[in-house]
């Protein structure tokens, strides 16, 4: 077992909040690691410091042994690490292909000047793109919207076209920012079942999630955060029986809630 | 992949009806009248479409306001100017010589002003516009100053000089036509895609890849190298500059242009640039009262269609339509 991404000793202070302190952990190739804790442990920042979003105060993050420390986030998916975003960020006003078919920007090269004046090879890019797109969505299983407005899809379809524009672009690590918020019962079943086939084509997942039950479903490896640091780590058999996670879950006198 | 076909086919289409459009004008104008008058404004109506071109792929497509755009008109103008009368260089070599300029102005003024969020692109155009404004009314010795300088030869095609009106106008709007062309393709390509998806969010662009600082920049210097081509063609047809026309009023005019006619459409920043061409000329004769006239037709149209003439063309068309399928 190789790790795909190594994290050592990361730190992020926000104008005196230490939001991730001292942490370090490995993530396995093809696995799915999932990053649980309270609201506030760190794990948004934990996701936006790997893709790039904000840098680390402190500590390193090596993916396939690169650095990746001041790599801006379009520099981060040309690495071939995809993202989604807790609250959804779709192109609202472009069409679900096109949103997907901007998944696989990285993966097509016309610039500028070709587009401009159309030398050759524009159109059959621009029809393998296509093609390849909706293969996406038929996999997610959303290709009937094709051809809708992002914005008009219901929460779960729109949930589900963040995963499919992140799958187009053929990501060696998927970032998967609470992907099961605001989803039913039945899509949540769904979505489990899709990270679970994905890990099985051999994409490595960082899924952050709050549905435990999804969470100890899926999960190879879970990374629990109390206060941006670690407080366990382990398969899921192990954490579900860790007294200190069960205390920071349930709370005691000092810390509340 | 027919249905993408089909999409780029409509828009060839659209290009060519719009050409033939185009070249009959001046013979529809020469039967009713027999004065060049309307000739004469249609080449000016080419020369602003081509600058507002490229404003409206900035503004409508990447999100970003320059009020700059006649710098850049100017640079080409006086590129083309300069080199024709001082160094007999040919007018080709000058409308070259002028995009080129603009393209490295543009890329030294975009890149610090677009790598930061925000509007800071029209404030650094701003100050850049005047700084240029200023250069071509002090450098006396290049510019002529105030006092500008004309005899700037016409364009020759193969030899054969194009000073009339008439030669012009096809000169001119063949230009256009390409820009119109050109910018279509842009719009309808992966860099064009990268460019609405920043619009829509940035955030989500940025994680699929798109590298929004260049792809910013890069259209920016497209619509600097526009201004310089509209520039270079305004020189040679009126064959005398000197500042007033590239300052920043007109950079205002330009962005009145684009958002008149529509932001977030090519075709748009072609009305927009006829409608506000031929509107001071329209209104000429009520003397001093025009400016309020103008200004209160421009207020109604941006009061009741925010999307300008394009927004509110394509809302007639689907009443219409609304009312043919109910039966009326």
């Amino acid at each position: 077992m190789t790790s795909l991404l190594k994290i050592r000793h990361l730190s992020k202070r926000f104008a005196g909040v230490q939001a991730i302190f001292d942490l370090s952990f490995d993530v396995t190739q093809g696995a799915v690691t999932s990053i649980i804790g309270p609201n506030g442990a760190g794990k948004t920042t934990l996701i936006n410091m790997i893709s790039g979003v904000i840098h680390p105060s402190d500590g390193d993050i090596r993916f396939k042994g690169k650095s990746l420390s001041g790599l801006k986030p379009h520099q981060v998916a040309a690495r071939g690490i995809a993202r989604t975003f807790q609250t959804v960020e779709l192109f609202g006003r472009m069409t679900v292909l096109e949103n997907v078919m901007l998944g696989r920007h990285l993966k097509s090269r016309k610039g500028l000047i070709s587009a401009a004046f159309r030398l050759p090879g524009v159109f059959r890019e621009e029809a393998d793109l296509k093609a390849r797109s909706l293969s996406v969505l038929e996999t997610v299983g959303i290709a009937d919207y094709a051809s809708l407005k992002a914005a008009n899809l219901p929460l779960g379809e729109q949930k589900l076209l963040e995963v499919a524009r992140a799958l187009a672009s053929e990501p060696q690590l998927l970032l998967l920012d609470e992907p099961a918020a605001g989803l039913n019962e039945v899509e949540t079943q769904k979505a489990a079942e899709m990270i679970m086939g994905l890990s099985e084509t051999g994409v490595t997942v960082i899924l952050v999630e709050h549905d435990m039950k999804m969470v100890m479903a899926i999960s190879h490896e879970i990374l629990v955060l109390n206060y941006g640091a670690k407080i366990a780590e382990g398969p899921p058999a192990s954490i579900r029986t860790d007294p200190g996670v069960i205390k920071a879950y349930l709370g005691d006198e000092e810390s509340g809630s | 992949m027919t249905m993408l076909l089909s999409e780029k086919n409509q828009t060839v289409t659209h290009i060519l009806c719009f050409a033939l459009f185009v070249a009959a004008l001046p013979w529809v104008f020469g039967l009713s009248r027999a004065t060049s008058y309307y000739t004469d404004v249609m080449v000016f109506v080419a020369i602003h479409s081509i600058i507002a071109a490229g404003l409206s792929l900035l503004l409508g497509y990447a999100g970003q306001i320059s009020l700059g755009q006649a710098a850049f008109y100017g640079l080409g103008a006086y590129a083309s100017g300069i080199l024709t009368t001082r160094l007999g260089l040919s007018p080709w070599l000058g409308i070259m010589a002028g995009m080129v300029l603009a393209a490295g102005m543009a890329y030294g003024v975009g890149l610090p002003a677009l790598r930061l969020k925000g509007h800071y692109l029209a404030m650094a155009t701003l100050g850049f516009g005047m700084i240029v404004y200023i250069v071509f009314n002090e450098f006396i010795g290049l510019t002529g100053g105030p006092s500008g300088f004309g005899e700037i030869p016409s364009i020759r095609i193969f030899g054969m000089e194009i000073s009339s009106t008439l030669g012009f106008y096809y000169l001119a709007w063949t230009a256009a036509v390409g820009v119109l062309w050109i910018s279509l393709n842009i719009v309808h390509s992966r860099p064009g895609r990268a460019l609405r998806a920043i619009h829509d969010s940035e955030k989500a662009a940025a994680a699929v890849g798109i590298d929004i600082t260049r792809a910013k920049v890069q259209i920016f210097v497209v619509s600097g190298v526009y201004g310089a081509l509209a520039g270079s063609l305004y020189a040679h047809f009126v064959t005398f500059i000197n500042p007033p026309p590239f300052d920043i009023f007109f950079s205002i005019k330009v962005l009145m242009m684009v958002v008149i006619g529509g932001v977030g459409s090519i075709w748009g920043a072609y009305l927009g640039a006829a409608l506000l061409t031929f509107l001071p000329e329209w209104l000429a004769f009520m003397e001093d009262f025009d400016v309020l006239a103008y200004g209160i037709i421009l207020l109604t149209i941006v009061m009741f269609s925010p999307d300008g003439l394009v927004g509110l063309g394509s809302r007639m068309i689907n009443r219409i339509r609304n009312m043919k399928n109910r039966g009326y």
